[in-house]
């Protein structure tokens, strides 16, 4: 017995080994490498995200050869929709670089109606119907909020002009159309929407075609996708819940 | 934030009910018309937020005695599933 342990000396022990595992490689090294990307910044997590997405999917989009655009059946652009677009784009660089936080608010408003006016465009009434509401509601919550809000900071009115969060928002904007496009441009398949248009009535016994898919044909999807919304509810409960009995208040 | 608004809480308590039953009226016209149970909830959560804003929070928790987030969450899930279980169903 004694042979193995002069065979060996005592620093190549398994035990030595797993105590280097433990206490240097993964709490001191890999806590050294976690350390230089978890900065605690939300802006760096999210650049950090959008990056992602944004590679692998213009990345699939060229390497699978999806990315195709074609205008055939698209509707004409009508003036009204030129003038829309205008309101549109001049509402969003408003919303960005605006002074005070009021402008921002109104000008985000505007983008949200004008958003709602396209669906109404576009034969959406359901949808322009829930955006109105949902654009009316969150500006009067912002407008609530906005009394507690702290004064813009003079280091936010004055950014300077930074390359790399240029290209991540471009990156993103860019993924978004080139995928808008090609979803419209690429016919792999038949669309199913004939299908529903055909069963809406004799399968479902609806006659609202948006409500009957959500409920209907893709209940359970609907039915996790409120369990979702439940248990986001349930975690800004707890967070509230949280700070309030961190300061002694009750709920 | 108090504000003692009379025109706005005068106006309030009237389209409060018009705003919350034009809600009910939107939640069951789903089935056939343009509506459904999210727009209705969300005209009824903006008949709340106008209450919130013509009173405070304290006053619209006595005339509505609940716990908004609590039961938010319970009315969201059990309206949602119910009206996947029987409207439809």
């Amino acid at each position: 017995m004694a042979k193995i342990y002069d065979a060996f000396p005592a620093k190549l022990t398994l035990n030595n080994l797993y105590d280097f595992i433990v206490y240097e490689f993964s709490d001191k090294w890999m806590n050294r490498l976690s350390k230089t990307y978890m900065t605690g910044s939300i802006r760096g997590y999210l650049s950090y995200m959008f990056t992602g997405i944004a590679i692998i999917v213009i990345g699939t989009l060229f390497i699978k050869d999806g990315f195709k655009v074609s205008f055939l059946g698209a509707s004409p652009i009508r003036p009204s929709q030129v003038l829309l677009i205008l309101v549109l784009v001049i509402g969003t660089i408003t919303t960005v670089f605006a002074k005070s936080r009021i402008t921002s608010i109104v000008a985000l408003g505007a983008v949200g109606y004008t958003v709602s006016l396209f669906f109404v465009m576009f034969n959406a009434p359901d949808l322009a119907l829930t955006q109105l509401v949902i654009e009316t509601i969150s500006v009067a919550l912002f407008l609530l909020a906005f009394y507690h809000l702290p004064k813009f900071r003079k280091a936010e009115e004055r950014t300077r002009f930074r390359f790399g969060r240029a290209f991540v928002s471009i990156a993103v904007g860019v993924m978004v159309t080139l995928v808008a496009l090609s979803a419209h441009s690429q016919k792999y398949i038949e669309s199913i929407a004939q299908y529903y248009k055909d069963t809406v009535y004799t399968l479902a016994g609806g006659g609202n075609i948006v409500n009957v898919i959500l409920v209907d044909y893709r209940g359970f999807d609907t039915l996790f996708e409120i369990t979702v919304l439940a248990i986001a509810g349930m975690a800004i409960y707890g967070m509230i819940k949280l700070r309030m009995s961190k300061k002694g208040g009750k709920l | 934030m108090k504000t003692n608004d009379v025109i706005l809480q005068f106006t309030a308590k009237i389209v409060f009910f018009m705003i919350f039953f034009y809600a009910v009226h939107i939640f069951f016209a789903g089935h056939y018309t343009p509506g459904g149970g999210f727009v209705g909830g969300l005209v009824t959560a903006s008949a709340i937020v106008l209450l919130i804003i013509a009173f405070d929070i304290k006053t619209v928790q006595s005339i509505i005695p609940i716990n908004y987030i609590y039961s938010g969450c319970r009315i969201d899930y059990c309206w949602g599933n119910g009206s996947f279980l029987n409207v439809y169903g």
